[in-house]
């Protein structure tokens, strides 16, 4: 186990500096300059050198870069041509709502597809079954920002209950319909994925017998089924909070949240260069380390994987 | 191979769905009943009625005819992306499989750090970079994407380079280039189509997230998720502007998620959980 970890945390730093390095090139090859797109074309020469030497945009791109990787380790994101802050205090300001958004999404995938999935795999090949497999279908298929429309439309618009937009007081009713929305596509892959674990344990021997035992049905399913076939569903949960990431770049701009989906939009809005930078960087970086844990903690509970991955990387 | 993939039940509805969206879009000067770019401001925000029989649009257009020319860009987005990124992914995939050594270590960490960005992140960050635009996203949409195609094309490359066949061929002194032109390429076929017809639900919610985001298609041009979002602002007083483009993105993406499932199930069963 500490072998394993040890590969994957020494595979997780240049993946990481690759990220980190793909990015800047990304801004500085692509055509465009980041300093008329700051000031506009209005201002005069001087103004602009002056500008271009103070964000090193006057010196050979691998200085920029050495600049950039070094403030990086520094956790220096640099600094926003719009606002003058420091970039990671933006971000570092803006993730906590993302972060309840992602939470609230996840409890409801969860509660949703692991409820759905072993109902489906209870009643396999039933009405409801196919009803629910179908729903997953169509749910994955289905644009996540249409299905805010539509949330908003009903609940905020019809039927009055919800509020539209916004984070209001922060109390859980701004939050319900961003949440929901987030949640689409992600409680269809747990619901598929639990209904397709769930049958591979139900026709497991200790499933036979404990209902040959007289174990009631309930008790089977739940308490038996479900604690065994969880484990490839905590997988995709975990790595489903990397697509709550991008994912909330749509959610929180419908719904005007202001996390750090709604932040990168409106740097992009602004070609705002340096905050683009920071918060893709950060989320990238955030998605990976999560990543790398869910694939850890899957390894420690269940050795079988460790394995496989160490032969198919060796 | 087709009537293999209609005789599965999902894979018919999937048929049709795409059928319905072909249809639409390469007959959309015959099925839309007006010009998508044709303003009418005594028309303006019409509910559905017999002759638009899905509303007009602030400007007064018709929505039927908008959402018909829709599919073109949807398709055209999609299609293109895939294929770029097929292009771009098979031959590092054929290069990394076959030379292998450097060359394979270098495409695969860079095929790492490509699928290290959440989602549609990394597609975000260019077009902040290069600007919105129908064809910097259709081009960006197909670079992002050929990581996945690379990783499927390499391990297919490498499952056969050593069979017996492929080694009696270089024994008798083949080139390097005729054996993968004429013997891996070919082996990599099924998988290809695979991959292109999964990915092409992909690209049409990608092309339609980018819109709406206004990241991806610009006014005027009838895309479904700019129209989406155009619509957004009249939701209270003309719901169909934003509802009816959204049947359009899930009709197309179901569509080919079905065949694609489809063709992979009849083609490769093995790469079921892809």
């Amino acid at each position: 186990m500490l072998k394993y970890t040890v590969k994957r945390l020494l595979f997780f730093v240049p993946i990481l500096l690759g990220v980190a390095t793909v990015t800047f090139f990304l801004i500085y090859v692509l055509p465009g300059d980041p300093v008329l797109s700051m000031v506009g074309e209005r201002y005069d020469q001087e103004t602009i050198d002056q500008l271009r030497a103070e964000m090193h945009l006057d010196r050979p791109i691998w200085v920029q870069y050495g600049h950039f990787i070094a403030a990086l380790a520094r956790l220096d994101l640099g600094t926003s041509y719009v606002t003058g802050e420091p970039v990671w205090d933006s971000v570092r300001e803006r993730f906590p709502y993302t972060f309840r958004l992602a939470l609230a999404a996840m409890l409801i995938s969860v509660l949703i597809g692991v409820g759905v999935g072993v109902v489906a795999a209870w009643k396999w090949r039933t009405p409801f079954d196919y009803l629910a497999m179908g729903g997953t279908v169509v749910g994955i298929s289905m644009p996540v920002f249409w299905l805010g429309v539509l949330l908003i439309y009903f609940f905020s618009m019809k039927l009055h209950v919800l509020p539209a937009s916004g984070y209001g007081d922060g109390s859980i009713r701004y939050m319900v319909l961003p949440a929901f929305t987030l949640a689409q596509a992600s409680s269809a892959y747990v619901a598929r994925m639990t209904r397709s674990s769930m049958l591979d344990v139900i026709r497991e021997q200790y499933i036979q017998t404990a209902r040959a035992k007289g174990v009631s049905e309930v008790k089977t399913i739940f308490g038996h089924g479900l604690r065994n076939a969880l484990l490839p569903v905590i997988t995709v949960v975990g790595t489903d909070f990397g697509s709550f990431l991008s994912g909330a770049v749509l959610t929180e701009s419908i719904f005007a949240w202001p996390g750090l989906g709604r932040f990168t939009l409106d740097a992009i809005l602004k070609r705002d260069i340096p905050a683009i930078q920071g918060a893709v960087l950060f989320m990238a970086a955030l998605f990976m380390t999560v990543n790398l844990v869910v694939d850890l903690a899957y390894a420690w509970v269940d050795p079988r994987i460790k394995l496989d991955r160490d032969e198919e990387a060796g | 191979m087709l009537r293999r993939v209609a005789s599965q039940k999902t894979g018919l509805i999937g048929f049709i769905l795409v059928a319905i969206v072909l249809l639409a879009a390469v007959a959309a000067p015959i099925v839309a009943p007006y010009d998508p770019y044709e303003m009418n401001m005594d028309e303006a925000l019409q509910p559905p009625s017999w002759s638009h029989p899905l509303g007009t649009d602030v400007l007064g257009r018709d929505m039927m005819s908008r959402l018909v020319y829709g599919a073109r860009i949807s398709l055209k987005v999609s299609v293109l992306s895939r294929l770029i990124s097929l292009l771009i992914g098979t031959l590092l995939g054929l290069l990394a499989g076959y030379i292998g050594g450097r060359i394979d270590t270098l495409v695969m960490r860079l095929a790492d750090v490509t699928l290290a960005y959440p989602g549609l992140l990394l597609l975000i960050a260019v077009i902040a970079a290069v600007g919105p635009s129908l064809s910097s996203l259709t081009i960006a949409l197909g670079i992002v994407g050929w990581a996945a195609v690379a990783r499927i094309v390499r391990a297919q490359v490498l499952s056969i380079k050593e069979r017996e066949y492929i080694l009696a061929i270089r024994a008798l002194g083949s080139r390097p280039e005729s054996i993968v032109l004429r013997h891996l390429l070919p082996n990599c076929l099924s998988q290809m189509i695979i991959i292109f017809s999964m990915g092409l639900g992909m690209g049409i919610m990608a092309e339609s997230s980018m819109s709406f985001l206004g990241l991806g298609a610009q006014p005027p041009a009838p895309s479904w998720g700019s129209m989406i979002s155009s619509g957004l602002d009249y939701l209270r007083v003309a719901p169909w502007l934003s509802l009816a483009p959204g049947i359009g993105i899930t009709i197309a993406v179901l569509g080919f998620n079905l065949l694609g499932d489809a063709f992979r199930d009849v083609l490769d069963p093995k790469l079921r959980n892809l």
